[in-house]
């Protein structure tokens, strides 16, 4: 098996805050570990910690923004703190196989309702989790359907159509 | 015909134009004075390459397809799938050229959805030499790579413009410079921008993108949401001072203005053209 690249190896610390950490605390222990080639090595140990950091923030930022399309009711209600938030999940959190703004938004949903529930829109989770599941009709309680600038209890009901896109009604209830 | 235009076989066009988004349709409708090329993102139209709108936008402008996520600089195989998609938009625009970046978006099995830079090595060179060769091979159009903005710089014993110099010659491609990030570039890592561009072989260059920038924490970001600055129009005069552009293009990603701002920014680029190619009237339009 050959060794890594020098752009694998960069990808490597772009998307994982705490190799970034470690790599910072000790450039030349973290290197050693990964067997590289001379000339990939020497790249490497020059690496900046303080620009990669800020090139890692860039990339936080894109992925920040696109889960702030799909969750806009959540990041509303985290309101100056939602960017702060989103840095504390995704700096060591990188979805692998799927990349999508869907599934990003689910992951960092799930790490808000082990933090911060309140921070979380019900009814936005219950949207993204019938984006992501394939039934033809799913049907969710939620406890703040924004109804006129006010958080109604009530249900949604999500009807795949026959072209895939999602539809989705409320019945109020409180 | 510039000697960089006919070293990768394009027609002078000389033309002003901007990026084609779904905010600014309404205006590009208008068919606006100033507006004479539409660069389109080639992963917009991957679901709908024979689109009815693409048709239109090929009928009525010059068109040229931009590229964001070949990953040009990975190593290993160009993904199949992506290559032929992004092939068929090619074929639906039949753009004067193509463009991708100098960078990486992909590696190791990540997707990291933002260029990254690459190391400036001969290895990566032949890298992305071999890829640019192949993209204009499978496309069957002139290729234009762009430098990027980044935060992070990795050495390699080579110049960015000696590295770009050597990339355009082995693959045969040339340069889309874009004026913006060289700026930001230079003022967060320290550099001179006009000594970059002496070093840089100024031939090659045959399009340009400009936007304003933004600073976040003292310094300088492509939020691609800013009028273009004075300063910027003063740097790109000094690539045209060096060059033979052949398209100016705005690039504005973020916070749309007004028809009239739009106007205005258009009008911003034409005078840069007013400045070296003095325009006849009765060749207003485009070359096809």
């Amino acid at each position: 098996m050959s060794s890594p690249d020098a752009i694998t190896v960069t990808a490597w610390l772009l998307r994982d805050g705490r190799l970034r950490d470690a790599f910072a605390a000790d450039r030349k222990a973290m290197v050693a570990t990964w067997g590289l080639d001379p000339e990939v090595r020497r790249l490497v140990e020059d690496l900046d910690p303080q620009q990669l950091e800020t090139q890692a923030v860039v990339l936080l930022r894109k992925r920040f923004h696109r889960v702030r399309r799909v969750l806009p009711i959540t990041t509303r209600r985290l309101a100056g703190e939602a960017w702060v938030w989103f840095q504390r999940y995704a700096r060591f959190c990188w979805p692998m196989d799927d990349t999508s703004a869907v599934t990003d938004a689910e992951a960092f949903c799930a790490f808000l309702q082990q933090r911060y529930p309140a921070g979380i829109s019900t009814a936005e989770v219950n949207r993204l989790q019938a984006c992501a599941a394939s039934c033809w009709i799913r049907i969710r309680w939620a406890k703040d359907l924004p109804v006129a600038k006010i958080d109604r209890r009530g249900v949604q009901v999500f009807v795949r159509g026959l072209r895939g896109n999602l539809h989705e009604w409320w019945v109020i209830v409180g | 015909m510039g000697a960089g235009a006919a070293a990768v076989g394009v027609e002078a066009t000389e033309m002003v134009g901007l990026g084609y988004r779904r905010p600014l349709v309404d205006f590009i409708k208008t068919r606006p004075a100033g507006v004479e090329c539409l660069e389109i993102t080639a992963e917009h139209f991957f679901d709908q390459p024979r689109s009815t709108m693409l048709a239109e936008l090929r009928r009525d402008f010059q068109l040229f397809v931009h590229g964001l996520g070949m990953s040009l600089g990975t190593p290993g195989p160009l993904a199949p799938p992506q290559l032929e998609r992004f092939a068929q938009v090619v074929r639906a625009a039949d753009p004067a050229w193509i463009s991708e970046h100098v960078a990486f978006t992909r590696a190791g099995g990540i997707d990291l959805g933002h260029l990254n830079p690459v190391p400036l090595t001969l290895a990566s060179l032949q890298v992305l030499a071999d890829h640019a060769r192949e993209l204009q091979d499978h496309c069957q159009k002139p290729l234009l790579l762009e430098n990027i903005t980044s935060h992070l710089r990795l050495g390699g014993g080579l110049s960015e413009p000696e590295f770009l110099n050597r990339l355009c010659e082995r693959a045969g491609c040339g340069l889309l410079l874009d004026v913006t990030n060289l700026f930001i570039n230079s003022r967060n890592h320290g550099y001179d921008p006009l000594a970059w561009l002496d070093a840089l072989d100024g031939g090659r260059v045959l399009q340009m993108h400009l936007v304003g920038y933004a600073v976040e924490a003292g310094r300088l970001a492509d939020s691609h949401a800013s009028p273009v600055q004075s300063e910027i129009i003063d740097l790109a005069r000094e690539v045209m001072k060096r060059g033979r552009v052949q398209a100016i293009l705005l690039e504005r990603d973020e916070c749309f203005p007004g028809p009239t701002e739009m106007a205005a920014e258009m009008a911003k680029l034409r005078r840069l053209w007013a400045e070296f190619a003095p325009r006849d009237e009765h060749l207003e339009q485009p070359m096809r």
